[in-house]
């Protein structure tokens, strides 16, 4: 990419040198997890953040004595409103934000002593709407993490390939497109190739499927579980639709004002007592059953 | 007599490639310099609202001094320096010319460039930059793969009214004795010949124009991601610094230059020294306007 090309000249001009980070740092995982008893693979202790409500403000808790455990392999939705402290919480776990109390543990090992920059290189993350770099094509994007990593050119245009085929997008037509030809669907595949692409154990999801229509949505979800078991990952996922959260994950938590209030199965979930959880799953039922009541039954269904 | 039989266009014609050149190569150098100290200082700055203030604030004060005034400036400033640096280090520095004319442009580039690449860089969307983040680059690789990259757009139209800026104020470095088409303009106010000045203002502004309008196609290449434009328009501005460089060096084994201060009689005089010499056979040149005001 000549634009690259540019940014090198420059970074020549400001005479800055380069410091090229060459570790490679692959966390493999050929076979998928069984699910034993198992050590969590992410395991959150009593963690709280607040943040700075600005000038004279008082301190806005975003994340308060939170403690929840992820077994590998699990999918696990974090299901909550706008405020609800659940991207803060999915955040804390790659440090994109510092927890200021509590631990977070990967694989028993506390995230705070592991360089971030590091960390961040072996957790696939999956951002609201995309995230995608607009000036880099569809085959840079993807490929971003492994070149950080230090892979050859040939090694990463094969990966690309494979990644591509993964989320069902078609190689010859999409390697070379930038993000903004690309429908709002075809751009979160891509995030989630771009996720993988380093070939994580595990995956974070910030609302991967928000802004996408209802079909579409299915579909990537669909896909998206499917990944998920064929690669043995352990996923954690953002979402405020709890008819999502059913239909994808194993087990579901539902934060509220920085709370966690429940997790468990979905069935668990329904023998809970808070009130809030209780509407959260009353809910997607009451749409269905109204749903039926109002679509004319398909005599072939 | 129509008015492009005139003689005297001939005349300003003939002088073109070296007053062309210089200014030019003024031009370039103290854009060039311009950008050296700019680009890194925006960078420096974005996450710093206190530099960020205090810079923009500094370019902007720069801004409001006339073009002329600060040219002056320079010549005592670097007179002084001279002086010291020859009691200090055993070696001095001609403060006129090139040197003050450089250092003047080059501060007067500053703002656009400046106010432009923070703009730039303050433009890229947050989600985008938590993105870099979450991939797993540094903060260094975080401005050149995506930073820098997004902002780009942005920038080069900052440099574009920069390089516009400083073509045209160029022009005023003639009386702090640094040759350019201001020549023809000042020259051409002392003797009343408004060829001369019309020639002057024409080429100044025609190089301005150029110039702007082959960075223009870089910025829309970059824009569009157009390989092919952004090329070209580099093409075209190496060509054109290229054929302003090439006859000035020819143009170093020229015998004589005759030296004058920019008022009639002087003019006269070194155009005749200028003609005996060479009839007698030797080459020789003029340098009009050789001290300030």
């Amino acid at each position: 990419m000549w634009i690259t090309a540019i940014a090198a000249t420059i970074q020549l001009i400001a005479a800055i040198g380069k410091g090229r980070v060459g570790l490679v740092d692959w966390t493999r995982c050929d076979s998928p997890n069984v699910m034993t008893a198992a050590p969590p693979l992410i395991a959150f202790a009593h963690v709280g953040k607040s943040f700075d409500g600005g000038r004279g403000a008082t301190p806005v808790v975003a994340v308060n004595d939170v403690s929840l455990d992820v077994a590998a392999g699990e999918l696990l939705a974090i299901v909550g409103g706008s405020g609800s402290g659940k991207t803060t919480l999915l955040r804390l776990a790659n440090r994109l934000i510092e927890a200021d109390s509590g631990s977070i543990t990967i694989d028993g090992e506390d995230v705070r002593k592991i360089d971030p920059i590091r960390l961040r290189r072996r957790i696939g993350y999956v951002f609201q709407s995309g995230g995608l770099f607009p000036h880099m094509s569809v085959a840079d994007n993807i490929g971003i993490t492994p070149r950080l990593l230090g892979l050859s050119a040939a090694e990463i245009a094969s990966r690309v390939d494979e990644l591509l085929d993964l989320v069902r997008l078609d190689r010859t037509q999409h390697r070379d497109r930038l993000p903004h030809e690309l429908s709002g669907g075809q751009r979160q595949r891509v995030g989630v190739a771009r996720a993988l692409a380093a070939r994580p154990r595990i995956v974070l999801m910030d609302e991967p499927f928000g802004a996408l229509d209802p079909l579409t949505r299915d579909a990537l979800g669909d896909d998206f579980r499917d990944l998920h078991r064929k690669l043995g990952l352990t996923t954690i996922m953002i979402t405020h639709d709890m008819t999502e959260a059913i239909l994808l994950a194993d087990r579901i938590a539902v934060m509220r004002g920085g709370k966690l209030l429940a997790q468990g199965t979905p069935a668990e979930l329904s023998n809970s007592d808070d009130p809030y959880v209780g509407e959260l799953l009353r809910t997607p039922r009451r749409q269905a059953e109204r749903l039926n009541v109002l679509l004319p039954r398909d005599g072939a269904a | 007599m129509s008015v492009f039989s005139d003689p005297r266009w001939s005349e300003a014609l003939a002088h073109l490639p070296d007053y062309l050149g210089n200014h030019v190569r003024v031009s370039v150098t103290a854009l060039a310099l311009g950008l050296l100290v700019s680009l890194p200082l925006a960078i420096l700055s974005r996450h710093r609202p206190i530099m960020r203030g205090a810079l923009l604030g500094l370019a902007s004060i720069v801004q409001t001094v006339p073009g002329l005034a600060l040219l002056a400036l320079f010549y005592p400033l670097l007179l002084a320096l001279a002086a010291l640096s020859l009691s200090w280090f055993g070696f001095g520095f001609s403060a006129f010319g090139f040197l003050p004319a450089v250092l003047a442009l080059a501060l007067y580039s500053m703002l656009p460039v400046l106010r432009n690449t923070i703009t730039g860089l303050q433009g890229v969307e947050p989600a985008i930059l938590e993105a870099a983040q979450g991939v797993g680059m540094t903060e260094r690789q975080s401005l050149f793969m995506v930073e820098l990259p997004l902002a780009l757009p942005v920038m080069m139209a900052g440099i574009r009214t920069a390089a516009v800026w400083v073509i045209g104020t160029a022009t005023l470095s003639t009386p702090i004795g640094q040759t350019s088409l201001g020549n023809y303009i000042f020259a051409g106010l002392q003797t009343q010949n408004w060829v001369f000045v019309l020639f002057g203002c024409l080429a100044a502004a025609v190089l301005a124009l150029a110039v702007d309008q082959l960075l223009a196609l870089i910025e829309i290449g970059i824009r569009e991601r157009s390989r092919l434009r952004a090329a070209l328009g580099g093409i075209g501005i190496a060509a054109l610094v290229a054929a302003t460089l090439v006859p000035s060096m020819a143009r170093w084994q020229s015998g004589y230059i005759v030296g004058a201060k920019t008022f009639a009689e002087q003019y006269v005089l070194s155009a005749l020294i200028s003609q005996r010499l060479r009839a007698a056979g030797f080459s020789a040149s003029s340098r009009e306007g050789l001290a300030p005001m």
